[in-house]
């Protein structure tokens, strides 16, 4: 039980980290990025370019961060800025982003999988009669600094102030001189290198493929769609998401796992039609 | 405005008469190939099964080159179109239905038995030769098909009574969410108990399953100490592997016998499967001397970037001799005459030694286990000798389908 327990946290981990940067992406611009998907493929690749030339694996964090970084302001500044306001076309043209980036990516890299270096390897240490991976550890590792790194920010700092306004009141922020535009860049851009940090961070137990980051899109909008637009209420979906798939790969079988990330926030949705944040906020 | 409706006129005037001209430019191309022939080459080379499909399409490749070199076929030469299944039954039947479109004189395949079960009916509907240039779990005897590789039925219980001797008897089975992976696994399920194993359970997971613990942690709970693994493609093979063993499965199990890890996706796999076995007709460390040659001339061709070959790849090389051996003895591409040869043609060249398919549409093999090591190579540690596959078609398949 003890191990089921620990499965779940490491999953819901996962579900954090690779969602977190949709979910600031949509809070902030009102914009559903579909290329968040394609930015995590590029966080994998960045982990194989690493390992191809032999540095440290540790290394393909920051590498994935930073070239996120850069992909994502590039990109809001040619395509996401011309289509503010206008939600359904930004699914349109993010989605575009994510097809025009999976072909790049395999025209450089081939379109067959490739393996990376293990970041964390090494021996399982035992607790009672539960076996610890060392990669799990680091998995909710991740996932602890990010959560806890960006409610600080959020709270405590004036980026997080300029956020709060801008989440609350786009047009009144602009009244008071906040630069929308420049937040929307920099959002974008963060979105995107959290997106690519997360690929980095999942590639080392799995694979990377051209088409790899499809699945996991199709995850981080599941548990933002749950959430709604607040961080606690990200955990919660996360951790509600996690368990369910787990707790039916487990119990039941691992399509009825699969099956139940996407059914799930449906059902949520039916009940809270603005996902677990408005249930947290009516408290 | 006049102008311009004469103009369009004409225009389809125009293009009505080169399609006429090129369809009988195709039509004289089809009525001149009395000289070599044009196999459809389908296997993977994306998605998950793509770093298999690769190796496949290097052996095909480099057996064409070798039929080339020695004459070609009825005095012309053998050409491969290729095409990419991309690891999914639906787009394999697209690319089987264009290339019988294109009208070639025969399919060589390496695909998932998903797969293979969604394309046959387009080579049975177009009377077309194909040989299944894969292993696979037996049975199918389509009048059109042969297959080159080895088949489970000829292993699975020589195999279990070889891991019974290693001193473990509780067995859980992990597979593929496939056809394959289930047909195997009841397989495993009907040979095990007379050999005194018990099943303790199974589980099928879906292709490119990323996490896999639940799945370690039921196995582990479950008690048992023989892990069968069934499970295909690179990708999970290399998440499972490496997700058993940082959770310490791999430690707390005695046993670990595959059943697809063959030597190309080991290789990815790496260290994480060390200890684990595997039974196959064919390994690459293989020391006969046929098998050097055929080594040392993929890389010869492809260099670098050679694959390592393993079952699943190296019969795409004696499917394509074989292909051509039947064909020269034929004397045409006719699909009957084709299929006849093809069940009295040995090929001497194989890695494996001689290969020989059967009226049965299947062949016998030499049938070794190997263990996995460190390097993420296999080292053989006993020969099963030949196997002959059991009977697999009854009534037999007549040689190509039956005129309505």
């Amino acid at each position: 039980m003890l191990e089921l327990a620990l499965n779940v946290i490491t999953t819901a981990s996962v579900f954090f980290t690779v969602s977190v940067g949709l979910l600031i992406v949509l809070s902030i611009m009102g914009v559903v990025n579909l290329a968040h998907g394609a930015f995590l493929t590029i966080g994998g690749y960045a982990a194989v370019v690493v390992s191809q030339n032999g540095w440290n694996p540790w290394f393909s964090l920051p590498l994935a961060a930073v070239v996120g970084f850069i992909l994502g302001l590039i990109m809001e500044l040619i395509v996401a800025r011309r289509l503010y306001g206008r939600p359904l076309d930004t699914i349109l043209a993010t989605w575009g982003l994510a097809i025009i980036v999976t072909q790049i990516l395999s025209d450089q890299f081939g379109r067959s999988a490739q393996f990376v270096d293990e970041i964390v390897s090494g021996e399982p240490f035992q607790i009672a009669d539960m076996f610890v991976s060392p990669y799990k550890i680091f998995t909710i590792g991740v996932a602890l600094v990010l959560g806890v790194g960006l409610t600080l920010v959020v709270r405590y700092t004036n980026v997080g102030i300029i956020a709060r306004a801008v989440i609350m009141n786009p047009a009144l922020a602009r009244t008071l001189g906040i630069n929308t535009n420049c937040v929307n860049s920099i959002t974008f851009a963060l979105g995107s290198a959290l997106a690519a940090f997360a690929g980095a961070v999942i590639v080392p137990m799995s694979s990377v493929d051209p088409h790899m980051g499809t699945p996991w899109v199709v995850t981080a909008f599941m548990v933002v769609l749950a959430a709604g637009i607040s961080l606690p209420a990200l955990l919660l979906s996360a951790v509600g998401l996690a368990a369910a798939q787990v707790l039916a790969t487990y119990f039941l079988a691992p399509v009825v796992g699969s099956l139940l990330v996407i059914a799930f926030p449906i059902l949520l949705l039916r009940l809270f039609p603005d996902g677990i944040s408005t249930f947290l906020r009516s408290r | 405005m006049q102008l311009f409706a004469v103009r369009e006129y004409a225009f389809s005037l125009a293009l009505l008469a080169a399609s006429a001209i090129g369809v009988c430019a195709w039509n004289t191309q089809a009525q001149s190939k009395e000289k070599g022939a044009t196999v459809g080459f389908v296997a993977e080379f994306s998605g998950n099964i793509s770093l298999i499909g690769e190796a496949g399409m290097q052996s095909a490749q480099l057996a064409v080159d070798e039929v080339n070199a020695a004459g070609g076929v009825l005095g012309g030469k053998l050409e491969l179109k290729v095409g990419d299944d991309a690891s999914d039954p639906g787009t394999a039947l697209q690319v089987w239905e264009k290339l019988a479109a294109e009208k070639v004189d025969a399919f060589i395949f390496r695909e998932t038995s998903a797969a293979r079960v969604a394309v046959l009916p387009v080579a049975e509907k177009a009377n077309i030769p194909a040989i299944y240039a894969n292993a696979y779990e037996g049975g199918d005897c389509r009048p059109v098909l042969y297959t080159a590789g080895e088949i489970e039925p000829q292993k699975v219980a020589p195999y279990l009574k070889f891991l019974k001797s290693k001193g473990a008897s509780k067995i859980f089975i992990v597979g593929s969410d496939i056809n394959w992976g289930r047909i195997v696994a009841d397989m495993v399920k009907k040979a095990a108990p007379e050999l005194g194993f018990t099943i303790l359970g199974e589980e099928f997971t879906p292709y490119n399953t990323t996490d896999y613990s639940p799945v370690i942690t039921k196995i582990r709970n479950s008690g048992a100490d023989v892990l069968i693994s069934a499970l295909g493609g690179t990708p999970d093979n290399v998440a499972f592997f490496k997700q058993a063993r940082s959770s310490g499965l791999m430690q707390s199990l005695k046993v670990v016998g595959n059943l697809a890890l063959d030597d190309t996706t080991l290789q990815a796999v790496g260290s994480a499967a060390k200890g684990s076995y595997m039974v196959a007709s064919y390994f690459t460390s293989d020391s006969s001397q046929a098998n050097q040659k055929y080594l040392s001339a993929l890389k010869a061709k492809f260099g670098n970037d050679m694959k390592v070959p393993g079952i699943y790849s190296e019969p795409a090389y004696d499917s394509v001799h074989l292909y051509a051996l039947a064909v020269n003895k034929a004397g045409t591409t006719e699909t009957s005459a084709v299929l006849k040869a093809l069940s009295e043609v040995v090929f001497e060249g194989s890695p494996k030694g001689a290969i020989r398919l059967t009226p049965d549409r299947h062949a016998a093999m030499p049938i070794y286990i190997a263990q996995a090591t460190q390097e993420g190579t296999y080292k053989v540690v006993e020969s099963l000798g030949v196997q002959q596959p059991p009977k697999q078609c009854d009534p037999q398949p007549s040689f190509g389908m039956p005129k309505k």
